[in-house]
């Protein structure tokens, strides 16, 4: 039987709740009425989701220890990280060409901080792209 | 490429399930392998010679035919 890794899930259990706790007080008591104290507010409440989701995690953890190794083993799992890995490639794919509508767009608007903020999206993606391939080519 | 797993565990009367656990892949993935769907990294599929104390070919059948095609 796999060991739980407590000191991870509790690091991660902290961390929601430092989140959670630390927006909530800047949005409602030191950005009070600002632009983004709303923002800090909405994170806030999407940290409480994550944070009973992970507390359900745990407890599922210590009523069912095999959980944690199948957990683990579908994290692990080549088969798995094939699939996401083919995601993500076709998610890619797919976003160049929104990117692309949405550089028409920019482009049409004549908003130049949009149209910057859409050019340095395409380095950013082409240059990751390139240098990824590069590392791999080097790796495999 | 075609494969003799599903066969081979029957023989043995373990389920998809055990044979998951012991190759430390997720049932789906034998499942998967099963019916051909996907086809193992080597180190998988010496995992599985190794547990059913088999040679890889003995389980893995490689088709010419289907791989020339890419």
């Amino acid at each position: 039987m796999k060991n739980i890794k407590w000191s991870k899930e509790i690091f991660k259990l902290v961390f929601l709740i430092i989140i959670t706790v630390g927006s909530f007080v800047l949005g409602e008591f030191v950005f009070e009425n600002r632009h983004f104290s709303s923002a800090l507010l909405g994170i806030s409440a999407a940290s409480i989701g994550l944070l009973v989701f992970h507390l359900i995690r745990i407890i599922n953890f210590i009523k069912y220890p095999s959980a944690y190794k199948k957990e683990q083993i579908n994290l692990k799992d080549e088969r798995n990280l094939m699939l996401i890995r083919y995601a993500k490639s076709s998610s890619y794919d797919l976003e160049i060409f929104i990117i692309f509508g949405i550089t028409i767009y920019a482009i049409y608007l004549n908003n130049v901080g949009f149209a910057l903020a859409v050019f340095i999206l395409w380095i950013v993606r082409l240059s990751s792209f390139f240098y990824y391939l590069s590392k791999n080519s080097k790796e495999f | 490429m075609k494969n003799r797993l599903e066969k081979l565990r029957k023989d043995r009367g373990i389920s998809q399930e055990q044979l998951a656990d012991a190759l430390s892949v997720s049932r789906q993935t034998i499942g998967s392998l099963e019916k051909g769907r996907y086809n193992p990294s080597i180190i998988l599929a010496f995992k599985i010679a190794h547990y059913f104390g088999m040679a890889i070919e003995e389980i893995f059948i490689y088709e010419e035919e289907e791989n020339e095609k890419y």
